[in-house]
């Protein structure tokens, strides 16, 4: 017995110390890693170098070329994925339209999910260009749901989510840039328009 | 005991294949097998971390007393999986982007448990070892075979995301129709077609006989009297 507790406990301290060498020497590169894969989305996204990001808080930064503002960069992290977070930038222009969005981080299922992943499938190119009609808001949702976004093979959840989570940004790029939509406001049918209403 | 590399490898690789004839490790083989990409990263990984718990294992077998064989041969398997975890995370990042999900689970694999403890923990080092590789890659045919199979019928395609492995393949891979069926990509999927493979074995030993139970001088535990081994006593 004396053995088999002092074999398990010097096992486990081996193994412990181990793993923390493998740990410290990648946890640099792993960092690094996802550092430069955030930052080549971002390049993605607005299609150039020559750009500069302010942070405004936490999760928007406001983008800029050398000299004009031309629109937001937002982080989002929707939990509604079918496994675990999705966590996406999303580029939104001055004009209100987006610009492009990349999903950063995900776990969704290789083969069926992972097709938001823009390395895998050019499926999240389809938001660029649109924006938000707030009385169409309901069109914010993949096809099968009443929608105008095409959902892929196998998948609804997935796709569903990123579209929330865009639609979401835009609200909050509304509300962030208060565009005159005095006409819109008058909806009242909306619970998410009223919502944002009350917000203000 | 006659353990020639030649017979480790036709006990790996056929007659004792972990897959088809075991059936351990089914839920990353069904699971994984969407494209062949992701079942040859998956299947790789699983390769070495089994290669390296039985060498691990057997090298260790003099201390790992009796009571304690089960937690510390987990012990030894989840280190080498978070091992090769965060080694492809800093050096294979877009890989692991593919099946990171995956790569923790490989410690589930029932597979690499059983060849610990009814292989490794009773032969010497290199036998061990050697029959990790082939038990790995009999695996791996496994998974590659269903991975094929489920990515023509699914996705119309073959070598899809294969430059994720390696840069030299093509993004795109071979091309056979625009789509494919859907439910071959799903988890009832999965099923139906290692059902269909399942079967198609069974005729082709029952015609040429090419699987027979081994003894345990062999190395191979019978998949279904064996079984309490795994959790049991020891005989």
């Amino acid at each position: 017995m004396k053995q088999a507790v002092l074999a398990m406990v010097g096992l486990t301290f081996v193994a412990g110390i181990s793993l923390t060498l493998v740990d410290g020497l990648t946890r640099e590169p792993i960092a690094n890693n996802l550092r430069q894969y955030s930052e080549q989305q971002q390049r993605q996204i607005w299609n150039t170098d020559d750009i500069a990001f302010n942070l405004q808080n936490d999760q928007t930064w406001i983008v800029e070329t050398r000299d004009e503002q031309i629109g937001r960069m937002y982080r989002t992290t929707t939990p509604n994925g079918y496994n675990g977070d999705v966590t996406l930038w999303v580029g939104v222009r001055t004009s209100g339209e987006v610009q492009g969005v990349r999903v950063i981080q995900h776990q969704e299922t290789p083969g069926l999910g992972d097709q938001i992943d823009h390395r895998i499938s050019p499926w999240i190119d389809h938001f660029t260009g649109h924006s938000l009609d707030r009385r169409q808001i309901e069109s914010w949702d993949v096809i099968s749901h009443g929608g105008i976004f095409d959902q892929f093979t196998g998948a609804t959840i997935t796709p569903r989510a990123v579209v929330h989570a865009v639609r979401d940004v835009l609200i909050q790029h509304n509300q962030f840039s208060r565009t005159p939509q005095a006409d819109i406001r008058k909806d009242k049918t909306n619970p998410i328009l009223n919502r944002i209403e009350e917000a203000e | 005991m006659k353990l020639s590399i030649g017979s480790l490898a036709l006990d790996g690789l056929v007659r004792n294949n972990p897959a088809t004839i075991q059936l351990l490790g089914l839920c990353p083989l069904l699971a994984v097998s969407t494209t062949f990409a992701t079942s040859l990263a998956l299947g790789l990984t699983t390769l070495v971390v089994l290669t390296v718990s039985c060498a691990l294992v057997s090298l260790l077998r003099s201390w790992i007393v009796q009571v304690i064989r089960l937690p510390a041969q987990i012990l030894i398997i989840a280190s080498a999986v978070t091992f090769a975890d965060l080694v492809l995370q800093a050096w294979a990042f877009e890989l692991h982007s593919r099946i990171g999900l995956f790569i923790a689970l490989i410690v589930t694999n029932c597979t690499i448990l059983a060849r610990a403890e009814a292989f490794a923990r009773r032969h010497g080092v290199i036998t061990s070892t050697v029959d990790g590789i082939m038990m790995g890659s009999g695996f791996l045919v496994a998974i590659l075979v269903l991975g094929s199979v489920r990515e023509i019928l699914g996705h119309g395609t073959l070598g899809a995301n294969l430059h994720l492995l390696w840069p030299g393949f093509t993004e795109t891979g071979l091309q056979f129709a625009g789509g494919g069926l859907l439910i071959v990509l799903l988890p009832p999927g999965a099923f139906v077609v290692f059902g269909c493979l399942l079967a198609l074995l069974n005729t082709l030993n029952a015609r040429w006989g090419f699987s027979r139970e081994t003894t345990e001088e062999e190395g191979g535990p019978h998949p279904i009297r064996d079984r309490p081994d795994i959790i049991g006593s020891d005989r």
